[in-house]
């Protein structure tokens, strides 16, 4: 399951930024209901007062009020038909005060005044309230995206202040290099949970150099101890090689042997570097210039590719440039090469390319016989070849890993293509 | 010709003297650095052969003071650590060679005599077989008298051969000696047979008699008595 990530604070700020949204929305529809009943009230009052007014004048005068024209009151003739209904409606007309045309809430009720039945029209100027209700819908709006956006800010600068020690741990864990004794700055933080886990981190780094060390010290002491006993048992075994007597004998068991002390030095000897590698010993990271470096070596493994009738076409472009350890881009390019001769065939040239970006090696020769996602695994071998350790080509995957390289292989025209690309780091 | 070698594991150091002898060096072979420094004040030596893990403290130690008493010796780092820093380190200090552990017995005596040779006091660079002189100052052969041309490797196997006559050179330590590890082992035996092959033949055409044997599937012994087999 792949989730999106975001940041501790952008999530921390997006949670609230809904949160605020949503009851920015609630706050804004109970203010905007409640000032819809306070207009309605009062406008029902305005009526009743005028309906109030002109049916006591009615009542008193016997007659109708002279009105103005937007009001009508009619006296009902036929009193069969009546609609008690009351019947508001909102409509636009041209107001008299403002010569515009204006918003208006028309009532119309049927009322009795002594055994007498009549219409009443009403009309009650809306415009003004409308006009209100916008500009106070207008600026509490205003005033909540104002609010929110301030606290949006103040919450922001607070979180950031509050969990600035938590990303400087952070930012300390990601300096760590194991092996390295760089100087770690104390953070301190007044944050009870951020000074545990700061601690903690210290813990944790201080042990992982310990083991490191102690790690480290093994595999020193293991190839210095076993190298020594080596020496001496193919040395007494070279003496017995000068022996015609016990040669003559025993020739086939010596020999054998002798390969399996060499296999057994040799693989000391490569475990050992990749050990080496693997704890980030070799962090002399340069810029290399690959062309240069690739040539001096090929001056020296040209001939063997001759004795096996094996050309090698190079074509670098002087701009391809790798970021590592100069050792280490030296073991990359024996091996590689190495490896190429070793299993190339002489149908056709080993070819190294290289552009601004890539590094390409290859060599032709048959189908592997094992799924190809194996070929860098340690001890794989095309055959049980006893002078092969089977660890080279996992040298150099595990040299790319750690350096923010890419090394892929691909098997086409019956070609075998190492390919090597930087890694854009972000 | 005096060898002092300091080595504490006396099993190998006995081997390297017996090994030495063989060649005619006079060794003596001290353990610890204390023993060394005694040594070197009282004698002189031509070479010291130094382990860099001593019990006492390390094989720098030495090459110190013989850099700073201005010795006239060689000096042949012998370590079992495949370090590049001790590497550079030692050679900083000025030692003439680095070797390690497990090393072959022929590879040994050729870096010791390279060494005794630019040290020696008539400083007399050549290796002399028989009809073949071969002058180490400028990398020139003769045989018969006559100028005889080798490639390089050709040139590096023959002198290989010339420091470790009547040994029995395996294919393995023929390959390290000319390629290091730019090569597989298991493909050093083709490339071996090769050089061989070459080198003996130019050396045949050129009036040379055929020192070159190949013995039980191992490798070859250069010399001249191989009439009994």
């Amino acid at each position: 399951m792949n989730k999106k990530q975001f940041r501790l604070l952008s999530k921390a700020m997006l949670i609230f930024f809904v949160f605020i949204i949503i009851a920015f929305s609630v706050s804004i529809f109970y203010l905007v209901h409640a000032m819809d009943i306070f207009i309605e009230k009062d406008l029902e009052h305005s009526f009743k007062k005028s309906e109030f007014r002109l049916s006591s004048y009615i009542q008193k005068h016997h007659t109708l009020p002279r009105v103005p024209e937007h009001i009508k009151i009619t006296l009902l003739q036929d009193t069969t038909i009546i609609n008690y209904s009351i019947e508001y409606k909102d409509t636009v007309m041209l107001s008299f005060r403002s010569n515009q045309e204006e918003t208006f809430r028309k009532k119309t009720f049927i009322r009795k005044i002594d055994n007498n039945f009549y219409r009443f029209e009403l009309v009650k100027h809306l415009e003004d309230f409308l006009k209100l209700r916008a500009v106070i819908f207008r600026s509490i709006f205003y005033a909540f995206a104002l609010l929110m956006f301030g606290v949006l800010i103040f919450n922001y600068l607070l979180s950031g202040m509050l969990f600035k020690p938590f990303y400087l741990i952070i930012e300390e864990m990601q300096k760590f290099r194991i092996g390295t004794n760089s100087q770690r700055q104390n953070i301190n933080s007044s944050t009870i949970e951020f000074r545990e886990l700061e601690n903690m981190v210290v813990e944790m780094t201080n042990r992982i150099n310990k083991d490191f060390q102690n790690l480290k010290e093994y595999t020193e002491n293991m190839s210095h101890e076993l190298q020594t006993p080596l020496t001496i048992i193919r040395n007494k075994l070279e003496k017995l090689m000068a022996d015609e007597i016990v040669m003559d004998k025993q020739s086939r068991s010596i020999k054998s042997i002798y390969n399996e002390i060499n296999h057994l030095s040799n693989l000391g000897k490569t475990l050992n570097l990749l050990t080496k590698i693997e704890n980030g010993e070799f962090q002399q990271t340069k810029t290399i210039h690959t062309k240069f470096v690739i040539e001096k070596h090929l001056e020296s493994v040209q001939e063997l590719a001759s004795l096996k009738n094996i050309d090698i076409q190079t074509d670098i472009s002087e701009e391809h440039t790798i970021n590592m350890d100069p050792f280490l881009f030296d073991i990359v390019i024996k091996n590689l090469i190495r490896n190429s001769i070793r299993y190339g065939t002489n149908e056709g040239p080993i070819t190294i390319h290289a552009d601004k970006s890539e590094l390409i090696i290859g060599n032709f020769g048959q189908e592997l016989k094992f799924p190809s996602n194996q070929i860098f695994s340690r001890f794989r071998k095309l055959d049980q070849n006893p002078g092969s350790l089977g660890l080279g080509l996992a040298i150099v995957k595990k040299i790319c890993d750690l350096n923010n390289l890419t090394i892929s292989y691909n098997y086409s025209d019956n070609q075998h293509w190492f390919v090597i690309n930087s890694v854009e780091v972000v | 010709m005096k060898i002092l070698l300091v080595e504490d594991n006396r099993e190998l150091s006995k081997d390297i003297v017996q090994l030495l002898e063989e060649k005619y060096f006079i060794v003596e072979s001290t353990i610890t650095v204390a023993d060394a420094i005694e040594k070197l004040n009282s004698y002189k030596y031509n070479l010291v052969i130094v382990d860099i893990g001593l019990p006492d403290g390390s094989g720098m130690d030495v090459i110190k003071e013989i850099k700073s008493k201005r010795l006239n010796s060689g000096i042949l780092i012998l370590t079992a650590r495949n370090s590049i820093a001790d590497k550079v380190q030692g050679l900083d200090l000025g030692a003439d060679d680095y070797i390690t552990k497990p090393f072959h017995s022929a590879e040994l005596i050729a870096r010791v005599k390279a060494i005794v040779r630019r040290f020696a006091p008539d400083n007399n660079d050549v290796l002399q077989f028989e009809e073949i002189i071969v002058n180490m100052q400028n990398n020139s052969l003769k045989v018969n008298n006559r100028e005889l041309v080798l490639t390089r490797k050709e040139f590096d196997l023959l002198v290989y051969f010339l420091f470790n006559v009547r040994r029995l050179l395996t294919k393995e330590s023929i390959a390290e000696h000319l390629w290091g590890d730019h090569i597989d082992q298991a493909d050093s035996f083709d490339f071996v047979y090769n050089h061989i092959k070459n080198l003996r033949k130019k050396l045949m055409n050129a009036g040379c008699r055929d020192y070159i044997k190949a013995k039980y599937g191992m490798g070859y012994i250069f010399g001249n008595n191989h009439e009994e087999k």
